[in-house]
């Protein structure tokens, strides 16, 4: 496939058809979740099902680099869907204009990306994925600064065991003020950890680990987490 | 004994440092690190992790990549050969 001569030979032939038939849930389709869609969009992925029930506001435009002041006001994840399939039609993509909460009846997929923007989100991703055994690409972002970590039933700890149930329950909302190269860079470190994880490098995955990346000082570290 | 705490993301901002290094005679709590760590950065540094008497919702205070919530809370005891990180919250998306 011409779309995917840059990066194709990357991997072997195998992995590169375990990619095109991973199933991918994004939940959240603003700063962090614009760039995993396109990266994996881009990449070639099977099935991707975005999860997001905002509207686009003019803020989110600073750091959202999949709309356009064409979309303000209109629903993010129908937005999303039609400039995805513009970009790569070979991937089905999915849109759910919809919060995920505790009952929702969710698809089957082989992974999810979690760019949401809050804990108590974070919860219940938790109870529907990574309790049935589906990994999940954590990432967050606030100011200049910004941490992912990859979550594997059976291998890490999810997040309620990282920081602590309560404490995601009531966490304070995070400042709202944001750089936006620091989100697209952790973005990109989520869309990776996707391709790795479908790959099966599972060596090289940030189990257990939390990549923190600070712009601010250019500095990106990596320590233990568990 | 040296002890040598990494802060992360905004407390790098505020204290203006990545790391600072305490001496101790031996092993200490986590609470006695905090406040030592005040003394070698900014006074300030206590609120940015504490909120009263508890720890600020949302921070990490990591002894070996492990939240001492899941250990004794600010009882944890620390020494010389761990890795102790302090990260604020932070999960926008």
């Amino acid at each position: 496939m011409q779309q995917y001569a840059r990066h194709a030979q990357l991997f072997t032939k195998e992995q590169f058809v375990r990619i095109q038939q991973t199933r991918v849930l994004v939940a959240g389709a603003g700063g962090l979740g614009s760039t995993v869609l396109q990266l994996l969009t881009r990449y070639g992925f099977g099935e991707i099902h975005i999860y997001d029930d905002g509207i686009l506001d003019p803020p989110d435009l600073n750091r959202q680099i999949l709309y356009t002041r064409r979309d303000l006001g209109l629903p993010k994840a129908d937005c999303a869907q039609k400039l995805l399939e513009a970009i790569n039609p070979d991937v089905t993509i999915v849109a759910h204009a919809e919060r995920l909460t505790g009952e929702s009846v969710v698809p089957e997929v082989d992974m999810v990306v979690d760019c949401l923007d809050n804990f108590a989100g974070r919860l219940v991703l938790e109870a529907l994925f990574f309790n049935r055994l589906i990994p999940i690409i954590h990432g967050g972002a606030s100011a200049f600064f910004g941490q992912v970590t990859t979550l594997v039933p059976g291998k890490t700890p999810p997040l309620s065991e990282i920081y602590g149930r309560r404490n995601m329950e009531d966490m304070p909302g995070v400042p709202k003020d944001i750089y936006p190269p620091v989100v697209t860079a952790v973005a990109s470190v989520q869309a990776s950890e996707a391709v790795k994880l479908a790959c099966g490098l599972t060596d090289s995955l940030l189990l257990n680990r939390i990549q923190i990346i600070d712009l601010l000082t250019n500095s990106f570290d990596v320590t233990e987490i568990r | 004994m040296i002890i040598r705490v990494h802060f992360y993301a905004m407390l790098r901002m505020t204290t203006g440092v990545s790391s600072v290094e305490v001496e101790t005679d031996g092993p200490i709590t986590m609470r006695q690190l905090i406040d030592l760590a005040c003394q070698k950065t900014r006074p300030q540094l206590k609120g940015d992790l504490l909120e009263g008497p508890q720890i600020k919702k949302g921070t990490l205070l990591l002894v070996d990549g492990r939240n001492v919530l899941f250990l004794d809370g600010l009882d944890t005891m620390v020494q010389g050969d761990q890795v102790i990180a302090f990260f604020p919250p932070g999960g926008g998306g």
